[in-house]
């Protein structure tokens, strides 16, 4: 008796590790002349006119490259004032960078010469060290940390369609509506720069979304800008399906007045922003019993009713009871997600919790919502609604409902 | 055949001995401890270093020796396996003491570390409130240091997500806290990493004691994104410190006013 110990050799076992420690297990495609796909609403809406979808298709190329070579044709009028998408940080006539002021500029100096400390201390001259300081990513770069970082939740072409996007709740961001929830803007204008640039330094709290500061400012300003590079392609590629649904042509001089349509929207966000000009009423129980008032009264704030009483999300309005007499939300945002109110009892404020940041969502609401804005509507004397002081009031009160029991 | 074994066997244990040399130099080992318990660990993971390498050699180079004898055709003829009392009991005894002896050594320093009497204390004699509050959620890290009122949880609360700023060459008392998952609290440089369960608040110290900026890790798989949960601790001194909580409070009362410019 005995255990007959099996001799079989395991050759195929065997090879496959020697294959595996000789080419390592990584498996890495690399970026690739990997082309940017059409959006699947548009392949729907060309699906029965090839020849439009294949002049599409080229034009978009033409216009923003590929995921290799990201790229910006320039438009007339970029060519007369010297605008260049592609670099945001060119000097321009007088001195000054296209995008970036000067404090900007010196900050993004500032984290190369820490990010590239080694290699500036090597460099072989001054002149070589201090253009090492001054590098800012080309498109094709921050294409590059996109597919690295970004990608797999938010889709090669940004619509949010990345592998990972399917597991995480909330949906990824659909860049290419050029949608942003949010931003410091008002009257659903696109994202400021800035805007893109704060969201990748916090995170979007209580989502999947993370904070990004440990990658370099320029890295992430890189970012920014390939980030707005998919929305406008997005953006123009709609206007362009949108255009030939009208029984308009999808050509050369389409596609250019499009782009320009899509970057007057985009400039359009400096002149929004949301500020107070004064100092923010402190809070004070007075000011969140006003607050109180203005969130539960139906002709003024009317918070409650989607927020509900007590701010916990449950308003009426926003729920309906389905056949099942289940109740669901009934409202759904513009990327076709069901949606419900915030709860502020979880403490949890997506787009910043300081008072500025609330104050901006009760001014200009939250874009791609049914969050209205309530800073400048007016009432039936055509006076504002609300005041500064009652914004601020409906602020600290929103703000205190976060707060823990103690 | 068994000569080429009987090398490989022996290489094998150089190769050990040479990559545990030569890792301090080459960043191969732990990255530099910052921390005052630190210490206490280095020390006691290097004990057990060189006790685990030496039976390591020992084994290792046993083995080779016998295969190389036996290649040479020594050793004289195989036998049947048979106990061998004396042997047992000595490879059963010297371990176990071993064991025992590591047991006995590793309580001091985790003491220090871990025993809730162990928390830093105030001037007042009672344990340190902590600095601030650590969030993990999936998948990142974010602190919250309270207010004015001194509490967490109110509305002077300042968020610094991602990133944990301390004072240095004083105790830090952490209170780190999960929304969702078990996640891990590790910072390497300081030699600290706690669990951290949803549902509790959890605390831990550290005296970091050179300004600076170290990985903060997640230790515990916690879901798809644990690989890159990552955040950072920058130990300031105390008054470069105080600057930040300044500027977060700033920021806490602004008017938007900064963002039209």
């Amino acid at each position: 008796m005995g255990l007959q110990m099996t001799r079989a050799p395991h050759r195929p076992g065997l090879l496959c590790c020697l294959a595996l420690a000789l080419t390592g297990c990584g498996f890495d495609p690399g970026p690739g002349a990997m082309k940017l796909s059409l959006n699947p609403a548009s392949e729907k809406a060309l699906a029965d006119a090839p020849k439009e979808r294949a002049a599409l298709e080229v034009l978009l190329e033409r216009l923003f490259g590929t995921r290799a070579g990201p790229r910006y044709e320039l438009i007339d009028a970029w060519k007369e004032d010297g605008t260049d998408p592609k670099h945001p940080d060119r000097m321009l006539e007088g001195g000054a960078r296209a995008e970036f002021s000067p404090e900007q500029w010196s900050a993004i100096v500032a984290a190369n010469r820490e990010r590239l400390a080694y290699e500036i201390s090597h460099a072989p001259n001054a002149d070589s060290s201090a253009a090492l300081a001054d590098t800012y990513p080309s498109l094709a770069e921050s294409a590059e940390l996109f597919r690295t970082q970004c990608l797999h939740c938010h889709g090669v072409e940004g619509g949010g369609d990345g592998p990972t996007g399917a597991t995480i709740s909330p949906k990824p961001r659909d860049f290419r509506k050029g949608i942003f929830k949010f931003t410091a803007v008002k009257d659903k204008a696109r994202p400021r720069r800035e805007d893109l640039e704060e969201l990748l330094e916090r995170g979007v709290d209580g989502t999947a979304m993370p904070s990004f500061l440990r990658l370099s400012l320029p890295e992430r300003e890189g970012l920014v800008d390939y980030v707005r590079l998919l929305a406008i392609r997005g953006e123009v590629e709609s206007l362009l399906v949108a255009g030939f649904q009208d029984d308009e042509e999808i050509d050369d001089a389409a596609a250019a007045e499009a782009l320009e349509i899509v970057w007057g929207r985009w400039q359009k966000a400096r002149e929004k922003v949301i500020a107070f000009d004064g100092v923010v009423p402190p809070d004070s129980p007075a000011m969140r019993a006003r607050g109180r008032e203005l969130f539960l009264d139906p002709k003024r704030g009317n918070c409650v009713s989607c927020h509900g009483a007590e701010g916990k999300g449950d308003g009426a309005l926003a729920f309906k009871t389905d056949a099942q007499g289940r109740k669901t939300p009934a409202y759904r945002d513009d990327w076709g997600f069901e949606i419900m109110p915030r709860d502020f009892t979880s403490g949890v404020f997506r787009g910043g919790s300081r008072p500025i940041d609330i104050y901006r969502r009760v001014y200009a609401g939250i874009n791609g919502t049914p969050m209205p804005g309530i800073g400048e509507t007016k009432g039936p004397d055509g006076e504002l609604l609300l005041s500064h002081e009652d914004l601020w009031a409906l602020v600290h009160y929103v703000r205190s409902l976060a707060e823990r029991a103690h | 055949m068994r000569a080429l074994v009987a090398t490989l066997f022996a290489l094998f244990a150089a190769l050990a001995v040479w990559s545990f040399a030569v890792a301090p130099a080459h960043g191969w080992a732990m990255p530099e401890n910052v921390a005052t318990l630190g210490t206490s660990v280095d020390e006691l993971f290097g004990k057990i270093q060189w006790i685990v390498g030496a039976f390591f050699v020992l084994t290792v180079g046993g083995l080779a020796w016998i295969v190389w004898r036996s290649a040479q055709g020594g050793g004289g003829a195989r036998s049947a396996l048979a106990s061998h009392t004396k042997l047992e009991v000595l490879w059963t005894v010297v371990p176990g003491a071993i064991l025992v002896w590591l047991a006995l050594v590793q309580i001091a320093p985790w003491e220090a570390m871990k025993f809730s009497s162990s928390i830093p204390r105030s001037a007042d004699g009672k344990p340190k409130p902590p600095l601030c509050e650590v969030w993990a959620s999936q998948f990142d890290w974010r602190a919250l240091y309270p207010g004015a009122d001194g509490r967490c949880g109110t509305g002077d609360d300042l968020h610094s997500p991602y990133e944990l700023v301390v004072p240095v060459n004083e105790p830090v008392v952490l209170a780190l806290h999960s929304r969702d998952v078990i996640h891990s609290f590790f910072v390497p440089s300081f030699r600290l990493k706690q669990d951290i369960l949803p549902g509790r608040e959890t605390l831990v110290w550290f005296e970091c004691t050179k300004p600076g900026t170290y990985d903060l890790l997640c230790a515990e798989l916690c879901g798809w994104g644990h690989y890159k949960m990552a955040g950072s601790v920058r130990a300031l001194p105390r008054a470069e410190y105080e600057q930040f909580l300044e500027r977060k409070t700033r920021e806490l009362s602004s008017n938007g006013m900064e963002d039209t410019k």
